[in-house]
């Protein structure tokens, strides 16, 4: 009998069935052929686009961690659903053409054909691959390649390009032709009771179609959606696998789900007369029913993507974007530049996970700052404020370096994030800021002491104008700013002002930034363009230490 | 070790092997063996290596390959093989070479393993894996005297766990 380890390397060099069969000759080989690392490197081998990871592919594959993801369970299953698929064979298509199919929707998932390699998201303004289809949600039934109106970066590389996109359109086009001349089964000699698809679904008369896919349904097109939903789930649990044992998961989300949107479009194509018909089954058996959702591939494989992909490691996601943004915080903060490449990458899984969260409409406002989006990117969106707070506020800085801070990280967070993310975090800083702004007059006012310095109203509105906010916020000293409210001397005017103050702070989301300045300003007492000189006399006049009042106007100034 | 370059004949290295017989080697060819390096760069002035584990049958096919590979890197057999024929998984050669019966291939895998090169012992597992590339399980213990250690009702629930079986 061999040595373990030679009999491990042996079977290294065996493939799926091989494998499945020599497991099952002894004990010995057995436990030899489950060693995940092997079912690891079968599934990548069979089911997952490689471009991306050629570290995969090499000699040393046992290397490569794995944890708990039952590979082998995995490959089985995508042996079974092949069967799955071979047995919806001989009602309509022939086991030929269902294999045909098959190949063609497993062969699309695991090397989907690009559009435009050098576009995937370099070009900042470049849309993706799923919003051109959500934006144009027509384009679907008509030319696959007919972008040519985009943008005009798209345009000079469509003429660079244009050797290699000719190949792909006239490969394209050649399989469409072949898919839709297998499926168009009126038109080929196929007996009549062949074609009686729609009277068998008709026919059990209380099938109900349910695109939950709880419902067990006789009909062969159902059968066949069904089957078409599980291998895409299938393949989307593997990605997840994949994903939770890749080092980079960011860049590895990115790639994955820019791979799995090209897929989509050939499959969207594929399955149309499929998807097609199922409409047309639903439109006629309930005529009355509102609204229904017309089956698509494209919005069914999104949503498949995110049940089955994102909801699953979206914290794993989320902790990972920020911590490395946070990392990157740390060098804008010791005044380096942030990395480059980094910041591509984050854009990246930001456009991927908007990819699921936008609809037909959101996607014509993506850019907007108020955008309000629900589901997938609103996840990271809340946990990356929540995370940010609380990085803001663990923040223990004078004020002037914490303003110019700001402003860095301010330049830095909108080269990546979107508008109203990035808008969010501004109101963060913002009310950072205001607070350490609060902090430094309450302290002026807790060593205030009317009996040395007796004051007037005049000078002193600055302070009043936040007396509202440090009341409720400096609880313990609340004797002493009674003093000093009580020192002043037209204490309706305070209590005005605090009201004015309320109301800015409550609706400082949502009116026009330059509006709240100026009205800031105002409160202040100076004029919102006034200039140096202006300002160091006013703060000469009101007693405040100069770097501190320079200070609160920077910070006005850059919102 | 001191070498000298103006020295016309190269140095052999003796490999002693387990019946006693001498086979010699140059010693380029021979530093294709990680254990054989180790050996003759650990002791000064080593020219005899015994492999007292080692036939000398097997000696003389390692010491063939060891020709062959002096000057060039062995093909990477790519993993897992595309087909259980040699001759399409790596080159012609090695193909010819490990063309052997079952023992000799053991014994070469073992004789590879204990001399630490990977090319050859990777070409052995590559050629014993072509053995049972596509064989049946029937086949494969009938073949190797393999008795069914499975209880027969795990016999049945895995052949209805494997559907693709029966296609």
């Amino acid at each position: 009998m061999l040595p373990r380890p030679l009999i491990f390397e042996i079977i290294t060099y065996l493939d799926t069935p091989s494998l499945l069969s020599i497991s099952l000759v002894s004990r010995n080989l057995n436990k030899a052929a489950n060693s995940p690392c092997l079912w690891k490197r079968e599934f990548f081998r069979i089911w997952i686009p490689c471009d991306n990871t050629p570290a995969l592919l090499c000699q040393d594959f046992h290397i490569v961690d794995c944890f708990d993801v039952d590979w082998k369970g995995l490959c089985k299953k995508g042996l079974h659903l092949r069967s799955d698929w071979l047995k919806l064979s001989g009602f309509v298509l022939s086991s030929y053409e269902m294999l045909f199919l098959y190949n063609e929707f497993t062969g699309s998932l695991k090397a989907p054909i690009i559009p435009f390699p050098a576009l995937r998201r370099d070009i900042q303004s470049f849309p993706t691959i799923l919003q051109d289809l959500l934006g144009n949600p027509e384009d679907q039934f008509e030319g696959d390649f007919d972008y040519e109106d985009y943008t005009m970066a798209f345009a000079s590389c469509l003429r660079e390009r244009q050797d290699e996109l000719y190949a792909e359109i006239e490969s394209i086009n050649d399989l469409k032709l072949l898919t839709c001349y297998r499926w168009n089964i009126e038109n080929t000699d196929i007996p009549a009771e062949r074609l009686s698809i729609e009277s068998v679904s008709t026919d059990s008369s209380d099938t109900f179609i349910d695109f939950s896919g709880q419902k067990q349904t006789e009909s062969m097109v159902l059968n066949f959606f069904e089957t078409i939903k599980n291998t895409l789930q299938f393949f989307c649990d593997g990605i997840t696998g994949a994903l939770v044992e890749s080092d980079d998961l960011v860049s590895e989300y990115c790639n994955r789900w820019t791979d799995y949107c090209a897929a989509m479009k050939t499959i969207n194509g594929l399955f149309l007369p499929l998807t097609e018909m199922i409409n047309e089954i639903y439109e006629s058996k309930f005529p009355d029913s509102p609204n229904f959702p017309r089956m698509n591939m494209m919005r069914l494989m999104p949503a498949i993507w995110r049940r089955h992909v994102f909801e699953k490691i979206k914290d794993r996601i989320a902790s990972s974007l920020v911590n490395n943004v946070n990392y990157q915080r740390q060098k804008v903060y010791k005044g380096e530049n942030p990395d480059l490449e980094f910041c591509d990458t984050v854009k990246g899984l930001i456009e991927a996970v908007m990819d699921i969260s936008l609809n037909e409409l959101s996607v014509y406002f993506k850019n907007h700052s108020q955008l309000q989006l629900d589901g997938p990117y609103s996840f990271l969106h809340l946990e990356l404020i929540s995370q940010s707070a609380e990085y803001y506020n663990s923040l223990n800085l004078p004020i002037n370096t914490l303003i110019d801070f700001f402003e860095n990280e301010h330049a830095f967070s909108t080269a990546f994030l979107p508008q109203s993310t990035a808008t969010q975090l501004k109101v963060l800083k913002y009310k950072k800021i205001q607070s350490e702004i609060l902090n430094i007059l309450s302290a002026e006012i807790i060593n205030y002491a009317p009996e040395d310095h007796p004051i007037s109203i005049n000078n002193y509105d600055i302070l009043s104008s936040v007396i509202g906010k440090i009341l409720l916020q400096v609880d313990n000293n609340q004797e002493k700013v009674i003093r000093f409210l009580l020192s002043c001397k037209e204490h309706k005017e305070i209590v005005q002002k605090f009201n004015d103050i309320q109301q800015i702070l409550d609706d400082s989301s949502k009116s026009e930034e330059d509006e709240i300045i100026e009205r800031r300003a105002n409160i202040l007492g100076v004029r919102f363009d006034a200039t140096p000189e202006e300002i160091m006399l006013f703060s000469f006049s009101r007693d405040i230490n100069f770097n501190q009042m320079s200070g609160v106007l920077k910070a006005f100034s850059i919102y | 070790m001191f070498y000298n370059f103006n020295k016309i004949e190269e140095v052999k290295i003796r490999l002693r092997s387990a019946e006693g017989h001498i086979c010699e080697v140059e010693e380029s060819a021979a530093l294709m063996s990680s254990f054989i390096r180790s050996m003759i760069e650990g002791f000064n002035e080593v020219t005899e290596v015994s492999l007292p584990n080692i036939n000398s049958v097997v000696i003389e096919k390692v010491i063939e390959y060891m020709r062959h590979y002096k000057d060039k890197d062995p093909p990477i057999i790519k993993k897992p093989i595309i087909s259980s024929k040699m001759e399409e998984n790596t080159s012609a050669w090695d193909a010819g070479f490990i063309d052997a019966d079952w023992n000799m291939v053991v014994d070469l895998m073992t004789a590879a393993d204990y001399l630490m090169m990977i090319p050859l012992r990777d070409l052995c597992c590559a050629k014993m894996a072509c053995k049972f590339k596509g064989r049946s399980i029937d086949e494969l213990r009938a073949e190797y005297h393999i008795e069914n250690e499975f209880p027969s009702e795990m016999e049945e629930n895995l052949e209805f766990q494997h559907p693709w079986r029966l296609e």
